[in-house]
């Protein structure tokens, strides 16, 4: 197990240089500049000359070619400094880390919610395979996975906020009210937003795992000899189909992020996603990598605390995984 | 027992992800209600970056900033309008420009406005490492303008040449306050940014980046006394939810974002429809280094084409734009109505692209993608040449990387879709776009350039005026660029609100003390 964790960790490390070196020359290369912000006409009609924009690009650590400056950058981070946001020259830190808990707590009561619904939802149409109990979840969940965050975010607004009234349709809370039940009122429609895509995938999981438990052998032994299938199901089938979930967390980590994202545009959520959107239309690449990279890590973690956690909990996978390391 | 536990740990789990969220605030304190009728409420895509207007770089920036800080003065097209400055007096030669401020006026924290604080905001602004802000005011022509303290209340600015649209641009200068920066000029990471540096009607509550900024009514100001109590800017980045919380009540200001969002708003009770000019002039530019339009028949082609009302109507709709015949905006200081746009001619059109080798060909429209009713024009655009032979392949560039694309020396595109503001002196953005300054790929003919040169030269109103209607009609002849629309600003407010439309400048409002609630 210990040889399986330092593989994984390598793994992780060789991922995370990756995606640092993808994420930063995809910046580099794209259309724009970051000094637009500052010498675009519409700020003002002066245009600097050639000499004061090198002095404002050296001063942003905006000169050099794309190797100097991920150096540059990368050797920083090493440092523990994240640098300065290229648009309000506050550190890009401090930025993340105040809007950080706001996504985590949406991502957070999303997951929940997720894994909530979809245990209770999943068993069902998998024991009820083909009826028509199974045929409204599954078509539920078919809709769940279909349906895109923004367009379901939009509908949400409009039939529970404009019509029933029954939430703010944007923003984290009240301007001037400091209750935490205030903040939650405001959260509801985004965490069921986001959680749908997720519930609907662990649904269709839980489902097709309950599926095949129900068909094992251990299954029809336990009712041909007369105990119950609710029992069988509660006692044997249960844990058995639960487990994967563990792993399926660990990889829908990604969607959520994303889905965060649009989520936080839609409902005008003051988290990671919005920080990222406007950093990238203005090109602060200091802010672009700080979030990446801190969405990088998340979802490394999520995955490596998924495999680990999964041979925890199944001894078979743990011993599995101890022969193949050798 | 053990399944009431995890049911109990799992509630406990939502709930406590969801108070995770609630960061500092969490404190149960007291309640207030936005929807008071005391209250402005305004949607914003996104709070400020900076509170310091020298700084800020957001476009939606001055909209947010307009209540908190107050410029000298504002030159409209037929009168000038005093805030923090009382007078400012050009010297005959036309190169001395002495500003006085008004006297007993304060900054947010009561500290005194003077001309120490003039002075510190012009050297900050000539430290170009702090941004471009207002390098308009410290240079002309790339020539550094000196600012001298005359007394306590006025400074005398000295031009190095004459520059007949310095008037209106030092007018629009943001004050800083010195003691609040410590009058260090290396401005750009100051904490002070963000703490309240205001001088206008209304100071600093709250600023809770990505979430809204609050202010107050400024007891102390120098004007009018504002007569709303709050103004929030409250971010609501998706058009579409604004739209929702608009006419729920939660916000009571809506910028309309599209032609259906104001006939949706108008048929809802109790709101009041406001339409302004925003004096921005939208139009289609062809690229001189390809070698498209080596035969200037061609671009000839392509204007004659063109179906101007038909684009207007299908992108802007009923109101949020309207016909362009002039590369001035209809807010342009110097705007003349009578230049004629361009007509539509199919047969004269087919002719010339025949004539030219232009029929036939497929040619590159570079737009913006940030920017409204581009692609919809595009689009338009793309139809209507079909008509000549001519296929059109659009490609959209978000702003950022829009102008590394458009504004180079390269032939890789034919036609590009822009826009630039246009309010206030010609010599200010328009000159640039068109002299080569900005828009190096515009082919502008010498006489055009020297005419932009003497508008900057001439001091005197009526010889100024002259000139450029002269810069226009000659602009419309040489088929400089095709002016399509100047876009309107449509915003809708709950009917209670008044003193909208007192001053019809953009971006709202120029002066909040002039709104109330009846």
């Amino acid at each position: 197990m210990k040889k399986f964790i330092v593989n994984r960790l390598a793994q992780m490390l060789i991922v995370f240089i990756t995606v640092s070196i993808f994420s930063f020359s995809i910046i580099y290369f794209s259309p724009g500049d970051p000094l637009y912000l500052y010498t675009s006409p519409a700020k003002s009609s002066y245009k600097m000359t050639d000499e004061q924009m090198d002095a404002m690009r050296e001063e942003l650590g905006l000169n050099g070619n794309v190797i100097e400056r991920y150096l540059n950058w990368a050797g920083n981070m090493l440092k523990g400094d994240w640098g300065m946001s290229v648009s309000n020259h506050q550190p890009v830190k401090d930025q993340i880390m105040d809007k950080l808990p706001n996504t985590i707590g949406l991502m957070g009561a999303a997951l929940v919610l997720s894994v909530l619904a979809a245990i209770p939802l999943g068993l069902l149409a998998g024991y009820y395979k083909n009826r028509w109990i199974d045929n409204i979840i599954s078509g539920i969940s078919y809709l769940g996975i279909s349906l895109p965050a923004f367009w379901f975010g939009i509908m949400m607004i409009i039939v529970f906020s404009l019509h029933l009234g029954l939430f703010p349709s944007a923003g984290m809370r009240t301007v001037g009210v400091t209750s935490a039940a205030d903040v939650i009122r405001h959260a509801i429609l985004p965490v069921i937003v986001l959680s749908v895509n997720n519930t609907a995938v662990f649904v269709r999981y839980i489902r097709s795992n309950t599926i095949e438990q129900m068909e094992e052998e251990y299954v029809t032994t336990a009712v041909s000899k007369g105990v119950p299938r609710v029992q069988v199901m509660k006692n044997h089938v249960l844990k058995n189909c639960l487990l994967p979930i563990i792993t399926m967390v660990g990889m829908n980590f990604g969607t959520l992020i994303t889905g965060s994202f649009i989520v936080e545009s839609v409902f005008g959520w003051p988290g990671l996603g919005t920080l990222c959107m406007s950093a990238v239309n203005s090109r602060d690449y200091t802010m672009i990598m700080g979030i990446t990279m801190l969405a990088c890590t998340v979802l490394l973690i999520g995955n490596f605390l998924a495999d680990v956690l999964y041979g925890f909990a199944d001894p078979r996978i743990k011993q599995g995984k101890e022969k193949s390391n050798g | 027992m053990k399944r009431k536990f995890m049911s109990l740990l799992l509630c406990a789990a939502v709930t406590a992800t969801l108070i995770a969220g609630c960061g500092k605030s969490s404190n149960g304190g007291k309640e207030t209600d936005t929807k008071e009728s005391d209250s402005l409420v305004m949607p914003v895509s996104a709070t400020v970056t900076s509170l310091n207007g020298n700084l800020e770089t957001m476009a939606e920036g001055a909209f947010q900033l307009a209540p908190y800080q107050d410029e000298l003065y504002y030159v409209d097209q037929d009168e000038t309008r005093w805030y923090l400055a009382e007078s400012c007096e050009i010297s005959e030669d036309g190169l001395v420009y002495t500003m006085k401020l008004k006297d007993n006026l304060k900054w947010h924290d009561g500290e005194a406005i003077t001309a120490d604080d003039v002075i510190f905001t012009f050297n900050c602004n000539l430290n170009t490492n702090n941004g471009a802000g207002f390098s308009n005011v410290v240079f002309v022509d790339e020539q550094e303008v000196k600012a001298e303290k005359v007394d306590e209340l006025t400074v005398a600015f000295t031009l190095p040449e004459v520059s007949a649209s310095y008037y209106s641009l030092l007018g629009n200068l943001i004050l800083i306050p010195e003691h609040a920066f410590d009058g260090n000029t290396d401005i750009k990471s100051a904490e002070a940014n963000l703490t309240d540096i205001g001088s206008g009607p209304y100071k600093l509550v709250e600023f809770k980046d990505g979430e809204s900024l609050v202010l107050e009514k400024f007891e102390d100001y120098y004007g009018s006394e504002p007569q709303i109590d709050k103004i929030i800017f409250k971010v609501i980045s998706d058009p579409s939810a604004q739209e929702v919380a608009f006419k729920n009540g939660e916000i009571n200001f809506l910028a309309a974002s599209s032609d259906d969002v104001v006939k949706s708003v108008n048929e809802t009770d109790g709101v009041a429809l406001h339409t302004l000019a925003e004096g921005r002039v939208k139009y289609l530019a062809w690229n001189k280094y390809c070698a498209t339009w080596n035969n200037r028949d061609a671009v000839k082609a392509v204007f004659m084409a063109l179906n101007q009302e038909e684009i207007v109507k299908g992108a802007y709709g009923d109101y949020m734009g309207k016909t362009a015949n002039s590369i001035f905006s209809n807010r342009n200081t110097f705007y003349d109505e009578s230049i004629k746009g361009y007509e539509q001619n199919l047969d004269e059109a087919k002719s010339l692209a025949q004539s030219s080798g232009l029929a036939g060909k497929t040619i590159i429209l570079h737009y913006n993608t940030d920017r409204g009713y581009m692609e919809a024009t595009a689009l338009l655009i793309q139809e209507q040449l079909k008509a000549i032979d001519v296929n059109v392949e659009i490609q959209g560039i978000d702003a950022n990387g829009f102008f590394d694309v458009v504004f180079t020396d390269q032939d890789d595109y034919e036609l590009y879709l822009n826009e630039y503001a246009a309010i206030g002196d010609p010599d200010n953005v328009v000159a640039g776009m068109l002299d080569g300054t900005w828009g190096i790929n515009v082919d502008t003919p010498q006489e055009i350039l020297d005419l932009f040169q003497k508008g900057r030269q001439t001091t005197d109103v009526e010889e100024r005026a002259a000139i450029y209607k002269e810069l226009q009609q000659k602009a419309a002849e040489a088929y400089l660029v095709y002016p399509i629309a100047y876009p309107n600003y449509c915003f809708a407010t709950s009917d209670t609100l008044e003193g909208t439309e007192d001053l019809s400048t953009t971006p709202v409002f120029e002066d909040y003390t002039k709104l109330s609630f009846k």
